[in-house]
């Protein structure tokens, strides 16, 4: 179940929000809970228990964090969410890799793992809930139920944004619902629709068509159409889920900030990575690019924790080598553009000459 | 590779002609969204029609917004209703 599917459209938002809108404190949260868990069930069956896990186990942590400020709790948490994170994103993809390396034949005995949907974005934020408690941004959540709202709210559950706890936590205690608020988050849901089914869908029905031709069919007009109208998808798709997830959340009286700032407009790619999943860049910048030493250290510390930071953007975006080497030219252009190339391609007035930059 | 060969093959006119499956796919309606997305590539960085629905703080952008999710909700659930259900890309992530 998706946010432009009938079923959702027609019979789990109304009744969602139904019942959500109704309640207030404790029981708004505990709506929130219960109709996130039944969203991701839909999609996931018995996955779901991953995720329930993931909210008790990090719930318990917090509070041990705090409580005891070792930094073996945190060492912990962290390392828990990397391994299931690990455990179910990645371990194909190494396991075919040493087979490859060494004529193992591990990827055999690894086929049955399925990539629960959404994992990237709520082991992100359980990571972050962690870090923060440590470095004392954050009081952990006593009531496992808000907690829970929080990192199974279905608004933005599968797909992002990726949602600071910090953000966001005051709204599910408070919940902000409004007459106003339901109009500005019912707009947007709309706005969202409308570009993803719209705009994202026709421009993909162009795109497959595209990639799916070869041999002597596929000219340079055939090419370059299907790169064009793969750029138009990727973004409306993505930054539609956004407006729905930024609507349905405004809808339930909890604010999200903006996770797209018209990423196209661009002058360069750093600029680039200011506006486009923005939760997703913000993330890297506070939890690995600083705490490895972010611009600190010389030259050279700075264009190796870039490069590392995009290796790691581009392995979260997926299992491949593809990801990776896409990572590793976004690192590069980001070192190339710290050198000069930035300033340069900054200045640069002409559309023209921004697009082909 | 084949794909990224065929991109440099821009000047030979001939290279520009449609295949028949490209072309049944760009239906005008398809064409039409598909343009529409085009346009947000040259609009102005300051413009964003998402913060503007979101941010409405007088009566005539009240108003713009009212009339903009009535068109956008309706367009969008006809969309819906009658085109193949399309999964949202990032799902794989």
């Amino acid at each position: 179940m998706v946010f432009s599917e009938p079923i959702f459209l027609f019979m789990f938002l109304p009744l969602s929000l139904a019942v959500i809108l109704a309640l207030k404190g404790r029981g708004h949260s505990l709506a929130i809970l219960i109709f996130s868990l039944v969203f991701y069930y839909w999609a996931s069956g018995t996955l779901t228990l991953l995720l329930i896990g993931s909210i008790l186990f990090n719930w318990y942590a917090g509070r041990q964090i705090a409580s005891t400020r070792s930094i073996r709790w945190l060492q912990a948490g962290i390392f828990a969410n990397v391994l299931v994170l690990g455990g179910f994103k990645y371990v194909i993809f190494f396991a075919a890799n040493i087979d490859g390396l060494i004529g193992s034949e591990l990827s055999p005995s690894v086929q049955w793992i399925i990539l629960p949907i959404g994992i990237s974005f709520y082991t992100f934020q359980c990571t972050s809930y962690l870090v923060d408690i440590w470095r004392k941004d954050v009081e952990p959540e006593s009531n496992i139920i808000a907690f829970g709202a929080y990192l199974s709210f279905f608004p933005q559950l599968i797909a992002g944004p990726i949602v600071r706890f910090k953000t966001v936590i005051a709204d599910y205690h408070n919940p902000k619902v409004s007459l106003d608020n339901a109009a500005a988050g019912a707009a947007r849901f709309a706005h969202g629709l409308f570009k993803k089914v719209v705009i994202a869908d026709s421009a993909g029905a162009i795109t497959d068509a595209c990639f799916a031709t070869s041999g002597g069919d596929l000219t340079a007009g055939v090419a370059w159409l299907g790169a064009l109208a793969y750029t138009v998808q990727i973004y409306f798709d993505f930054s539609a889920y956004s407006d729905m997830a930024i609507g349905l959340a405004a809808m339930c009286g909890i604010r999200m900030d903006e996770n797209f700032d018209r990423p196209y407009t661009s002058s360069t790619i750093t600029e680039f990575w200011r506006r486009w999943h923005i939760s997703l860049s913000s993330w890297f910048r506070d939890y690995l690019y600083i705490p490895l030493g972010g611009n600190k250290g010389g030259y050279l510390n700075t264009y190796r924790n870039l490069i590392i930071v995009f290796l790691v953007t581009g392995l979260w975006h997926g299992a491949a080598w593809s990801f990776i080497l896409w990572g590793l030219y976004h690192g590069i252009f980001m070192i190339l553009e710290r050198l000069r190339l930035g300033k340069s391609a900054a200045q640069v007035d002409s559309l023209a000459a921004r697009y082909l930059y | 590779m084949e794909f990224y060969q065929a991109m440099t093959g821009v000047w030979a006119p001939a290279l520009w002609v449609l295949p028949n499956v490209v072309a049944e796919a760009a239906t005008p309606v398809a064409t039409a969204g598909f343009c529409l997305g085009l346009l947000s590539l040259v609009a102005p960085k300051s413009q964003s029609l998402g913060l503007r629905l979101t941010r409405a703080t007088n009566t005539p952008e009240a108003a713009f917004r009212f009339a903009y999710m009535g068109l956008a909700s309706t367009t969008g659930a006809m969309f819906a209703l009658s085109s193949d259900f399309s999964p949202f890309l990032y799902f794989r992530f």
